[in-house]
């Protein structure tokens, strides 16, 4: 029980350290409400706009297109938010284990190493931190849609949840981040690594496009994607209503996901030295 | 307990078989002030790495404060301070909340916290920058919250390495004050390692030396240049070469005599009695048809003690990563501001 006291202690004092860091950098903090209105208002209002001209243009009801295509949201701006949303975390989380190069870096994480906490205190932090983060930029980017229209079916608590399935994948890419940031000593590698990464892991997802215009190689690499697995329960909050087995299954695992990438990162840490 | 550091046949080989730690064996009795001298890559970093439990041993065993550092790591890290020479303070927060972190992590309560950071900010002169950001501290301040930060806990046993690099003469003097207070305060034993051999000489009651992972020498400064004997004389001598050389042979084979070297086109006489061989070498000089164009007569420093038992051929630093490199600028750019 003390240990167990002592082991909660340890870690909300790495997470305090990268939240007040996340405080004092107010490019940090304006930067993560910033993007998500760049992907809201250029890729969204540029895309519905595309997809309803379309739907005019051919003289089909809209809203048959939309079922159609759109995977039964009733216009791509409702469609992408939880794409939106799925990239965001995905970015944040993946990012989350440049903290640990940089601890490396100015002797931060010897120093941490050198103290006397448990070692999986650390990763388990640092996700918190990312988790935290996350759980803010998907408050602004719900709050942004509703401004631009955007009709949420199950209202605030399928919100809630929402947000709880993001900052639980954002909690997952971090711990996945962090374990390569404990090997990975070179920020610049880790960068390429983050790179090459993230961008395949958005496009061949239907985070951005829907499935429906996918080739069918790409819907193959789709449904091993885990993005694909976090945006069906999220968009079935979102326009669809509450669709339990979707749900639990979708947030089954993402949960299975954080816990093994946590594990994974803890494990990374205890082998690893400064 | 008497002993605070003990190391018995201590080992450290790097994968890819680095023997970068040789069956280091010693004791530093508590409340002594231990120096670590030695040239780059000749495993002083590593061995205090070892003993901090930052790094495995692959052989022998150290322990620190009475706990053994690979079978009782948390115990052994709660009982010792580590300062690295990474100047490892978080800029992005203020004084007071880098010492409080730390606080927290080593398990002060609330009140005791309270207690600790007004007192330590007062020592280390940082009350009225303490709720600063440390960006916007000098060097000398961040390494005297750094250090700051290794005492919070009280620790039996303090690690400071290379805890002046980088610094100004000033400086440098303030944290020599700082860590013999520190002894003379709380009894606190403490390890650094260096490689200004005015700090080991001023600071530290015994010093080892290391080279190419093994302990050469280990005694008190002075001892230490008592065994290299009783005077160094340097030579210029002038003359066709092979006559040097003859002198050289017959200064050499004088009583008293401990050994004779060349360097830098001087010639190094180690003396028992220094004052009293120079008479025998004037008498064995002045047949030989070379001419003496200086000479002085100095007692061993310490400099001459750290020569000697590490020779003066020039070391190539050891391959170190780029990682390491980008590690080591930072560094030098943080102290220097």
């Amino acid at each position: 029980m003390k240990h167990l006291l002592k082991f909660c202690s340890d870690t909300y004092y790495v997470y305090w350290r990268e939240i007040k860091h996340f405080w004092q950098q107010k490019t940090r903090v304006f930067m993560s409400v910033f993007q998500p209105l760049v992907w809201f208002v250029l890729m969204g209002s540029t895309m519905n706009n595309l997809t309803t001209g379309l739907a005019n243009a051919s003289g089909t009801d809209h809203a048959q297109l939309a079922q159609q295509f759109l995977d039964g949201a009733p216009n791509y701006l409702t469609y992408v938010v939880g794409g939106i949303v799925a990239m965001t975390t995905l970015f944040g989380g993946i990012y989350g284990g440049t903290s640990v190069v940089w601890d490396r870096r100015l002797g931060f994480l010897q120093k941490m190493l050198a103290a006397p906490i448990s070692r999986a205190s650390i990763p388990l932090g640092k996700m918190l931190a990312v988790a935290f983060q996350a759980l803010l930029q998907v408050a602004m980017i719900l709050l942004l849609a509703r401004l631009f229209g955007v009709h949420f079916r199950t209202g605030l608590p399928g919100l809630a949840v929402v947000m709880l399935l993001a900052s639980l994948f954002a909690l997952g890419m971090s711990g996945l981040s962090l374990a390569l940031g404990a090997r990975i000593k070179s920020m610049e590698t880790l960068f390429a690594v983050m790179n090459v990464l993230t961008m395949p892991l958005i496009f061949s997802s239907p985070a951005m496009f829907p499935a429906r215009a996918m080739p069918s190689w790409l819907l193959a690499i789709a449904a091993w994607n885990p993005v694909t697995y976090v945006l069906i329960p999220m968009r079935a909050l979102i326009y669809k209503g509450w669709l339990w087995p979707e749900l639990l299954r979708g947030g089954g695992l993402i949960l299975a996901f954080a816990t093994a990438a946590g594990l994974l990162a803890v494990w990374q840490f205890r082998s690893s030295h400064a | 307990m008497t002993i605070a550091i003990e190391t018995q046949d201590l080992t450290k080989v790097y994968p890819g078989g680095i023997l970068a730690v040789d069956r280091v064996t010693f004791q530093v009795p508590r409340g002594e002030i231990f120096g670590f001298l030695g040239p780059n890559g000749a495993g002083k970093s590593t061995t205090i790495l070892m003993l901090a439990t930052l790094l495995r041993p692959t052989g022998g065993r150290a322990v620190v404060a009475g706990w053994d550092a690979v079978r009782h790591p948390l115990r052994l890290r709660q009982a010792i301070g580590y300062v690295s020479q990474d100047l490892a303070v978080d800029d992005n927060l203020t004084g007071r909340e880098n010492l409080y972190l730390q606080a927290k992590w080593y398990g002060l309560s609330q009140q005791e916290i309270r207690e600790r950071l007004t007192e330590i900010l007062a020592m280390v002169n940082l009350t009225d920058r303490a709720d600063d950001r440390v960006e916007t501290y000098s060097g000398g301040m961040r390494k005297r919250l750094d250090i700051a930060e290794g005492l919070i806990h009280r620790p039996q046993v303090l690690f400071l390495d290379e805890p002046t690099l980088g610094l100004d003469i000033q400086t440098r003097a303030e944290i020599w004050k700082y860590v013999a207070h520190l002894r003379e305060a709380f009894g606190m034993t403490i390890f650094l390692t260096t490689h200004y051999m005015e700090e080991a000489d001023r600071l530290c009651d015994r010093i080892g030396i290391i080279d190419r992972g093994v302990l050469k020498a280990l005694d008190s400064p002075d001892r230490l240049k008592q065994q290299l004997g009783g005077g160094v004389i340097t030579l210029a001598l002038a003359g066709p070469g092979p006559e040097v050389d003859r002198a050289a042979t017959a200064i050499a084979g004088l009583p008293g005599v401990r050994g004779v070297k060349a360097q830098d086109g001087r010639h190094v006489v180690l003396a028992d009695h220094g004052e009293a061989l120079l008479p025998l070498l004037f008498a064995a000089l002045k047949p030989l048809p070379i001419a003496l164009h200086s000479l002085t007569l100095t007692q061993p420093t310490l400099d001459d003690v750290y020569l000697h038992h590490t020779g003066r051929a020039l070391r190539d630093e050891v391959e170190g990563s780029k990682e390491e490199a980008a590690r080591q600028r930072i560094v030098m750019r943080r102290t220097r501001r």
